[in-house]
């Protein structure tokens, strides 16, 4: 969530400047030669060259005014003394002061014991002298801080600072930070900005500690290199590991855009080796009908997900992608070119285990999609796909899959029939060390897949909690034919079976990938109801219900797994509801009428109220139904999350997933948040699994932030938003 | 009821669109995503011009359009078991005279699926086959609450 620069300040004293602000003074205009106005009740001109002003003297030249008690003006050498309730105001700067003299000519003035506040950010404070030229402003012995005036949460003391205006930053020598009235930090030099304009600079540091690594300290530097690019660097500190760089780049033009994200750490003391990671994403256009992308993954090793990364989520990753595209599409084509390979990164499968599962890169694939209406009723089209197959552990194979279709759809507002035939052939040359199973070299398969597709939409106007509802009633029947082939010798590369759900009632093949094609006479009935508010068009329910009927046996299988002889699928029932604004319950269950047991069963429910508060729990249980595990229940497990502000400064959060299948905690975290006027402060901690042998780890994550301290432009919160869903809106 | 219709409900009638959405501009962020191009051919079905230019015409915006896989669940062994691929779209529909006839709103869908390290070949493949049907879906999810209104 980035913080606009209004939310920022939100818990401020609202206009908060000195009484002597004038608001109605110009922002700009050339001092040197503008006239120079002297107000005052009393004018001594007894001496020709000093004259004496008394009773709300005013200096007024552009967009400065200096005020006083008492001015002598020196009207040869152009200088003036004043004291007594001192006041200077120009475009960017408010200072208060026991005395002041200056030269009006230089545009020199110094100040002493100066209350100060800028007007293009909240910066404010006091300082012993304060010396102004033009645009920039030289303090001595300064307490600057963002809080209101008298209410400094932070301040940062200095020997010396100097405010450029023009440049929009501040620097500070020989300066220590202070929480409260408590030192943290000596900083012999530091910048900050003075304006909302971004630039480069430190960014918030992170300070976090797991039994792990250690203390972790991250500190990142953010570089604004130009409007359309520009780059983060992170040192990151991990107490018992080393350090580790971190890099991000960016970079948007109009028509291409990407990131590139770096670590490293050299000689890691843990392991001894050097670990790291790179990730590159970019999308680019090529005219109007293509474009190009890029996603690069790599890391060092197996377990850097799990040492560096910062939520389970991530940890978790175990199949990194990465490939390259070109893309194009017409009015009744799209296609692609792509090189693709995947990392399989699980470090509980031992090596050789793990290469022989990973999936087959794609060098290259080749996509091709048509589809022209001919007429309103019949249009006609063609899928195909052209792949080389390669692998580090298995042999490969050149893969062409072709289906020209014809359809005749018949669309109406009350419904619609669409009978589709297509022909789906698929051919292989695979590569010469493929063993006896696979006798032929070039295997093939050619089978026509008929379908029948068809429903009706009936509606009627209701109420639902008294407001006007739209219910629809909307009974759909598909009918899938598809001859058996034998497909015992075709090897698979990217073939697997999908998961069952809704989805799965309407589609014509039960397998992902060419390398099977379903064998099937099986007709499915579902039904779908919604109530849709007739204002606002919301859908505020929906509730679907559908079975696949067969009738004759499912004999196409991966190898290794039987034929299946059933009379039916499971039944399939999702209920998705959106009360109102608050609340939002989805039901998913999937009841296997064979053997009389759930296959999936899933509660979501979420409530939000006043505006940020957010409540989640979720609950998931799934058994595995294709492939070789089916039977076992594979997941079984809540997640609550909580978000509760207290009140606008406070907010608690916490998460807690728990396997019930396991009877463990996946990953546990708690924390509070505090905001106030210039500061906010979040501590959080963890105990979550930290790798694939199932050990816990914990840790705690400290964040401050000095509000308008450190540069603009970055995100906080991240681990938050991540582990708790609807942390940010 | 038993009869559909003892209980009110009547087939679906054929609506014309009113004269201040006969022309309707798609505006998505990107407009090369695939989601301008299905929105599009989907109003074109409907009977609606698809204008180029914004004056006067209604716009149908599509302020956020984002589809994202996420681990849904995780084991044990601290590997991701399932994923979920969740399309939201924020969009309003406002009239050739700026009137807003949908409005701004969250349109979420989701699809989940097993993911098994040592079985994970045809993974890629079936993130791609449901990443399909959601850019399909979607559009008709977003027709259908323009129709509810219209009705």
């Amino acid at each position: 969530t980035e913080r606009s620069e209004d939310d920022m300040w939100v818990l401020c004293r609202e206009n908060a400047l000195f009484d002597f602000y004038r608001p109605d003074l110009p922002r700009d205009g050339d001092r040197e030669s503008a006239q120079t106005e002297l107000a005052a009740e009393r004018f001594d001109v007894r001496e020709r060259t000093r004259y004496l002003l008394e009773g709300g003297v005013e200096i007024r030249r552009a967009d400065q005014r200096i005020a006083a008690d008492r001015l002598s003006y020196d009207t040869q050498a152009e200088t003036y003394d004043a004291e007594g309730n001192v006041q200077y105001q120009d475009r960017g700067l408010l200072l208060g002061a026991e005395r002041a003299q200056g030269e009006l000519a230089q545009d020199r003035n110094i100040l002493r014991t100066v209350d100060y506040q800028l007007l293009s950010s909240r910066g404010n404070g006091s300082a012993a002298t304060a010396l102004t030229q033009g645009q920039t402003s030289d303090l001595t012995d300064v307490i600057y801080t963002t809080c209101d005036p008298g209410h400094h949460s932070w301040e940062l003391r200095a020997r010396q600072v100097e405010l450029d205006q023009m440049a929009g930053v501040g620097t500070a020598k020989h300066a220590t930070l202070r929480l409260g009235r408590v030192p943290i930090l000596y900083l012999p030099y530091a910048s900050f900005p003075i304006d909302d304009r971004r630039r480069s600079g430190f960014l918030f540091p992170s300070v976090g500690s797991s039994q792990d690594s250690g203390i972790d300290v991250s500190v990142p530097y953010y570089l604004n290199l130009a409007p359309n690019y520009d780059a983060t660097l992170t040192p990151r500190i991990l107490g018992r590991r080393g350090v580790m760089l971190g890099g991000e780049f960016r970079y948007l033009t109009d028509t291409q855009r990407g990131e590139i994200y770096g670590t490293y750490l050299p000689d890691d003391d843990i392991t001894g080796e050097d670990r790291g990671s790179f990730t590159l994403h970019h999308d680019g256009r090529l005219g109007d009908q293509w474009t190009v992308n890029a996603n690069i993954n790599h890391i060092s090793d197996d377990r850097y997900f799990e040492d560096f990364g910062d939520s389970l989520a991530a940890a978790s990753t175990t199949l990194l992608e990465s490939s390259a595209a070109l893309n194009g599409r017409g009015v009744y084509w799209n296609a692609s070119l792509a090189v693709q390979e995947w990392d399989l990164t699980d470090p509980s499968i031992p090596a050789p285990q793990r290469d022989a599962a990973e999936p087959f890169r794609r060098l290259p694939r080749a996509l091709f999609n048509y589809e022209r209406p001919l007429l309103d009723w019949l249009s006609v089209g063609m899928h195909s796909e052209g792949v080389v197959f390669d692998h580090s552990d298995k042999p490969g194979a050149t893969r062409v899959d072709v289906m020209p279709y014809l359809r005749l759809p018949y669309e109406r507002a009350s419904g619609f029939v669409r009978p589709e035939i297509a022909y789906r052939y698929t051919k292989y040359e695979l590569d010469g060390d493929y063993d006896a199973a696979f006798p032929t070299g070039s295997p093939d398969r050619g089978v026509p897949i008929y379908s029948l597709d068809a429903g009706l939409f009936y509606e009627r106007g209701t109420q639902w909690f008294d407001r006007p509802m739209l219910q629809t009633l909307e009974p759909r029947l598909y009918y899938l034919y598809v001859p058996y082939r034998d497909q015992s010798d075709l090897p698979t590369f990217d073939t697997q079976e999908l998961s069952f759900g809704f989805a799965q009632l309407f589609r014509p093949n039960r397998f992902t990938g060419a390398d099977r094609q379903t064998d099937a006479n099986q007709l499915t009935a579902a039904v779908t109801t919604r109530f849709l508010d007739e204002a606002t068009g919301r859908e505020r329910l929906a509730a679907s219900l559908g079975q696949i009927r067969y009738f004759e046996p499912q004999r196409v299988q991966l190898p290794g797994v039987p034929v299946m002889d059933r009379a039916g699928s499971a039944y399939v029932a999702d209920l998705d509801i959106t009360l109102d604004d608050r609340w939002r319950v989805g039901v998913s269950q999937q009841w296997d009428p064979d053997d009389e047991l759930s296959d999936l069963s899933a509660l979501r429910a979420q409530y939000r109220w006043s505006d940020a508060g957010v409540a989640n729990f979720a609950y998931r249980f799934r058994r595995n139904t294709g492939g070789l595990n089916a039977g076992n229940v594979s997941v079984e497990q809540v997640d609550a999350s909580v978000l509760v502000p207290l009140n606008e400064r406070w907010r608690l959060v916490a998460r807690w997933n728990y396997s019930l299948l396991d009877n463990s905690t996946l990953e546990a975290v708690g924390g509070v948040e505090w905001d106030n006027c210039c500061l906010a402060m979040r501590v959080l901690g963890r105990h979550y699994l930290k790798n694939a042998e199932g050990e816990k780890n914990n840790g705690i994550y400290i964040e401050v932030e000095f509000k308008g301290l450190a540069t603009l432009g970055r995100k906080s919160g991240e681990l938050l938003e991540r582990a708790i869903l609807g942390y940010s809106r | 009821c038993l009869l559909l219709s003892a209980c009110g409900f009547k087939l679906r009638q054929e609506i014309a669109l009113p004269s201040s959405l006969s022309a309707i501009k798609v505006s998505v962020a990107d407009p090369y995503s695939p989601l301008q191009r299905n929105l599009e051919v989907a109003l074109r079905r409907s009977g609606a011009t698809v204008a180029e230019g914004t004056d006067g015409v209604a716009v149908l915006r599509v302020f956020r359009n984002s589809l994202q896989r996420l681990p849904l669940s995780v084991g044990d062994t601290g590997r991701v078991q399932e994923y979920v691929l969740r399309y939201v779209v924020t969009f309003e529909l406002v009239d050739a005279s700026g009137l807003v006839v949908v409005p701004r709103q969250d349109v979420q869908l989701e699809r989940d699926y097993s993911f098994d390290t040592i079985q994970a070949q045809g993974t890629p493949g079936e993130e791609e086959v449901m990443r399909a049907e959601l850019e399909r879906e979607i559009v008709q999810a977003i027709l259908r609450r323009v129709d509810a209104v219209l009705r």
